[in-house]
């Protein structure tokens, strides 16, 4: 993903996934138009409303970051700026608006009218681009630059991030206003990301991704792969909390999980033995990583499909 | 208990499982059953069929001269069989088992990869040939009506190539082997972050009992073996992987365990091919032997001769065929190894003969291509 991270934020925030996983389809506000028609019938079934959900969590997990300074106001005004974002076929198609089923819409029927204040600035706008001007400032905030540029820190130099780099991050994304190729190239600069060993400990998705790509498998109908990512514990798609999986080692590294990375490994091997040489492929994955212990042991491995097992578990493998 | 099916167009993409027993089966017009096992890892032969006889085995051997898992069964005057092999032994008495000793491939160096790959293309260099020896024997039988008989993943290089082929594994998921951990062990020693993790998770695996026995035995895969053996029109040929031979370190124990599996292995075989046992031969070989003498971790390291067991109803047994070497200095092969005296290839070739009713004159260059292996004759009954 290059561009800005204003880009990125408006991406996810007008993802259909994200716009039901989080209950912003639904959210109606109150003085909209059909906020109204709905007062009139209280004894209906289906109540409509605001729902804060999107909002808070934009606040706290997609720009800013919990204890940043925001309010219980400032939710509540995102909240209503947000109300007509939806998905297109979720409920009946909006009146004279193109909706395809699946794709994000603007429901102008459900926007709560009038302007907004968020972290003290007004948002005069009454219709869509109101939280898209919200959005494009809470991206070049500097509350954000430096929650963006911990987990950024954190996901590639480390799982205490380093603060002289999380310094470089914050102050580049305000330089350039949250422009993403320029924080690439400060992470790409950092001597922390290539420190060896790896400093980060896989994820089971990094692990079973780069294992996969390691065995050259592209297509894997006999791997199982659903099922192994349940196994190995980060089940796809199914992180378990809006703030997504974790991103330390503390998460991962667990005596069971270990076992299970083996037992996944030799499934793997064992489809791949026949054409691959572990000993040789092991320089190839593990460029200026590989230890003599592990082309040792790969080495003595007791059969081709044992050395591949062993190299996709070997210490240096489990980490990037 | 069988799950899947894959054809040999796509078992041709997959590969050879040696971690965990498996079985792989090729069908034929005859009424004789051939199955190779092959033992991944380099089988100790000094130890499953000791030269007790030989003046300098004790010395050598130090404490692995005397398995102390039991009484060893004497063979003959030289040599005498491991405890944990009853049921071979039992077959050995009544004249359905025999052992070859001092044999080995063509392959002279000690990589468990390279020396896998000539066993089973039955080339005489690694990677020389590109199908197994196997699969040209079946070339060599008569056209099968119904060859592509296929359940499961993968087919080891010995059954690989042009003929079809089918295989068939167990469904349940196999656990990873003990040998695997302990190599897994070993490697994270040194990481402060993996090595209490992986320490903990033995452990755990320990208290639930889960070492060792359980999915994937090689009991079940010979029962499961003779299931599809029996059957009358069911397939001719098939292959056994058992792996975990590489028993560099505390070998008493560990080679106990492969040898009783082993031998549960040839006894499931035994039983649950019934009447068809009368017209079955089963050949276990192994990539290399290991070292004469015993190593400083007791165990033994990769060498050069070792034994190959053949058993079966259709087998001349109760012998022990060895142009004996000798273990005594200037006798073994770069000072340290058995010195091989029989090619194997001329094992299976005399046994791949006799037991299909070819000339192997005729199949030789067939299924041996790189020439020179001279057959032996009178393994199997006619």
């Amino acid at each position: 993903m290059f561009g800005s991270f204003y880009d990125l934020l408006l991406a996810v925030e007008t993802h259909p996934a994200m716009l039901l996983y989080l209950d912003q389809a639904q959210s109606i506000g109150p003085d909209s138009f059909i906020g109204q028609r709905a007062a009139l019938r209280p004894n209906a079934k289906r109540k409509v409303g605001l729902n804060e959900n999107l909002a808070r969590e934009i606040l706290e997990l997609h720009t800013l970051g919990v204890g940043s300074g925001y309010t219980q106001g400032d939710v509540q005004e995102l909240a209503r700026a947000l109300t007509g974002w939806s998905v297109g076929g979720f409920v009946r198609a909006p009146v004279g608006v193109e909706a395809p089923d699946g794709a994000f819409v603007f429901q102008s029927g459900w926007h709560q009218p009038g302007t907004r204040v968020l972290l003290g600035k007004t948002y005069r706008a009454d219709d869509a681009t109101q939280a898209r001007a919200m959005l494009a400032d809470l991206a070049v905030h500097p509350a954000t630059a430096r929650h963006l540029a911990t987990k950024l820190a954190r996901h590639f130099a480390g799982d205490v991030p380093p603060p002289t780099l999380v310094e470089r991050l914050t102050a580049t994304h305000l330089r350039t206003g949250g422009d993403l190729s320029a924080l690439y190239a400060v992470l790409f600069a950092a001597p922390e990301i290539w420190a060896t060993p790896g400093p980060k400990f896989k994820t089971p998705w990094e692990w079973t991704i780069s294992a996969l790509r390691g065995i050259g498998a592209k297509e894997a109908p006999d791997l199982k792969l659903v099922g192994a990512l349940t196994e190995l514990g980060q089940p796809v798609w199914r992180p378990g909390s809006p703030a997504g999986w974790d991103d330390t080692a503390a998460s991962w590294a667990a005596p069971d999980a270990l076992l299970r990375r083996v037992e996944v490994a030799q499934r793997f091997a064992s489809v791949v033995a026949d054409r691959l040489d572990a000993r040789r492929l092991a320089g190839e994955l593990l460029p200026g990583t590989l230890t003599p212990a592990t082309t040792q042991a790969i080495a003595r491995a007791d059969s081709p499909g044992q050395g591949l097992a062993l190299l996709l578990v070997a210490p240096e493998f489990m980490r990037r | 208990m069988l799950t899947r099916r894959s054809l040999l167009g796509r078992a041709a993409l997959t590969g050879v499982v040696a971690l965990t027993p498996r079985l792989a089966f090729a069908s034929a017009p005859t009424d004789r059953r051939f199955v190779f096992i092959i033992l991944r890892g380099a089988m100790d032969g000094l130890a499953a069929v000791m030269p007790v006889g030989d003046p300098f085995y004790a010395g050598l051997r130090g404490a692995l001269a005397t398995p102390g898992q039991g009484p060893v069964t004497k063979l003959d005057a030289m040599f005498a069989l491991h405890p944990a092999l009853a049921s071979t032994a039992a077959m050995y008495a009544g004249g359905e088992a025999l052992f070859v000793h001092a044999v080995a491939s063509p392959y002279r160096e000690r990589s468990h990869f390279d020396a896998q790959n000539v066993l089973e293309t039955g080339g005489t260099a690694a990677y020389a040939l590109k199908d197994g020896w196997l699969n040209r024997l079946v070339g060599a039988l008569p056209p099968a009506k119904d060859s592509a008989i296929a359940i499961a993943a993968t087919v080891p290089m010995a059954l690989r190539g042009s003929a079809p082929v089918g295989s068939y594994a167990p469904s349940a998921l196999p656990q990873a082997n003990d040998d695997l951990l302990a190599r897994v062990g070993a490697l994270y020693a040194g990481d402060a972050q993996l090595h209490p993790l992986w320490s903990s998770a033995m452990d755990a695996r320990m208290l639930a009992g889960a070492d060792g026995a359980g999915k994937g035995n090689p009991e079940a895969l010979g029962k499961l073996a003779a299931t599809f053996l029996a059957k009358p029109d069911g397939p001719r040929l098939a292959t056994i992987e058992i792996g975990g031979w590489d028993t560099h370190a505390a070998q008493a124990q560990r080679l106990n365990n492969q040898l009783r599996q082993l031998d549960a292995t040839l006894a499931a075989l035994r039983a649950g091919l019934g009447p068809v046992w009368a017209k079955t031969v089963v050949l276990a070989a192994t990539e290399f032997g290991r070292t004469a003498a015993v190593n400083g971790t007791g165990g033994t390291d990769h060498g050069t001769g070792g034994v190959a067991i053949v058993a079966g109803g259709a087998v001349k047994g109760g012998r022990v065929i060895a142009d004996w070497p000798g273990l005594g200095n200037g006798q073994l092969f770069e000072n340290r190894d058995l010195r091989p005296t029989t090619d194997l290839r001329a094992l299976m070739l005399g046994l791949a003969a006799e037991s299909f009713a070819l000339d192997p004159a005729r199949v030789s260059p067939l299924v041996f291509p790189d020439g020179g292996v001279r057959a032996m004759s009178g393994l199997v009954r006619a």
